[in-house]
């Protein structure tokens, strides 16, 4: 039968133990409790970045669940190589661009960018983006292509690395690279038509 | 210092996760009552797995073994 840990334990448990210590202990025991704990720190984020790309909130709530399903049956294959964190945000992402791909909601999550051209200007300051207001923040992110605001959120919001979100895309860690640019580059454009003639 | 350190995607991340706090009560449930089909389907194939492999080897002619039918 399903065990619970004691509210002591668990809240004890839910600022030492690390995640992947909690696969762990889960993958062991068949415990409810641990993965409860897993959910309580991730189900947040998960439905935050399913909402920030799916734009809906009843399609967010089922694949948040979804996820968490996907994430629980398939706790076994997660091999410990990346951060426990990583393994989930992958999950969550691709998840999200498949479900726009099948419906086909958001063409710029499966036309790939024309990477071809590589006449790209000088680079967007990561401080321009980190420093920004949070409420204009969130405002340049909904109208920007949701590609663009996907590989943003990988690299400011969940902090992967390069080889990291190639792995997630199946891209080239250059192909990356040039996403990366392409997307501040759209953020700062979109940022000073909104609010640049404001000032 | 603090400026340095300065996240606004994660202060995004972090005022979202209030905001919607209450659509993931709902979630739970439904991943709560998931949680209790899959673990009962995984209790069902443990306690009648091995008694149908022992029929499945009585049926074919072996010997049924006692060890790890009773349950």
């Amino acid at each position: 039968m399903i065990n619970l840990l004691s509210p002591l334990l668990a809240s004890d448990l839910s600022k030492k133990v690390t995640d992947e210590e909690l696969v762990q202990l889960y993958l062991e025991s068949q415990n409810v409790a641990y993965f409860n704990l897993l959910y309580k720190r991730y189900s947040g984020k998960i439905f935050g970045k399913s909402l920030s790309l799916l734009k809906s909130e009843s399609e967010a709530e089922d694949a948040t669940q979804d996820i968490m399903m996907k994430i629980l049956l398939n706790m076994s294959k997660f091999s410990g190589k990346s951060r426990f964190s990583t393994w989930i945000y992958s999950i969550t992402y691709n998840y999200c661009i498949d479900f726009l791909r099948r419906k086909k909601k958001d063409p710029s999550v499966y036309v790939d960018d024309y990477l071809e051209n590589l006449d790209v200007p000088d680079d967007v300051e990561d401080k321009f983006l980190l420093e920004m207001n949070v409420s204009r923040l969130k405002v340049i992110l909904e109208e920007i292509p949701t590609g663009d605001k996907t590989i943003l959120l990988m690299k400011y919001q969940d902090e992967m690395s390069i080889r990291e979100i190639s792995h997630i895309l199946n891209k080239s860690e250059s192909a990356i690279k040039m996403k990366i640019k392409r997307a501040k580059q759209k953020f700062k454009k979109t940022f000073n038509e909104k609010y640049k003639a404001q000032h | 210092m603090s400026e340095e350190s300065k996240n606004s995607f994660k202060e995004l991340e972090k005022l979202e996760e209030e905001k919607y706090a209450n659509n993931l009560l709902d979630v739970k449930k439904k991943v709560d009552g998931n949680l209790n089909s899959v673990h009962s389907m995984l209790n069902i194939v443990d306690v009648y797995f091995s008694k149908l492999l022992g029929y499945f080897v009585s049926m074919i002619g072996g010997e049924k073994s006692d060890k790890g039918m009773d349950v």
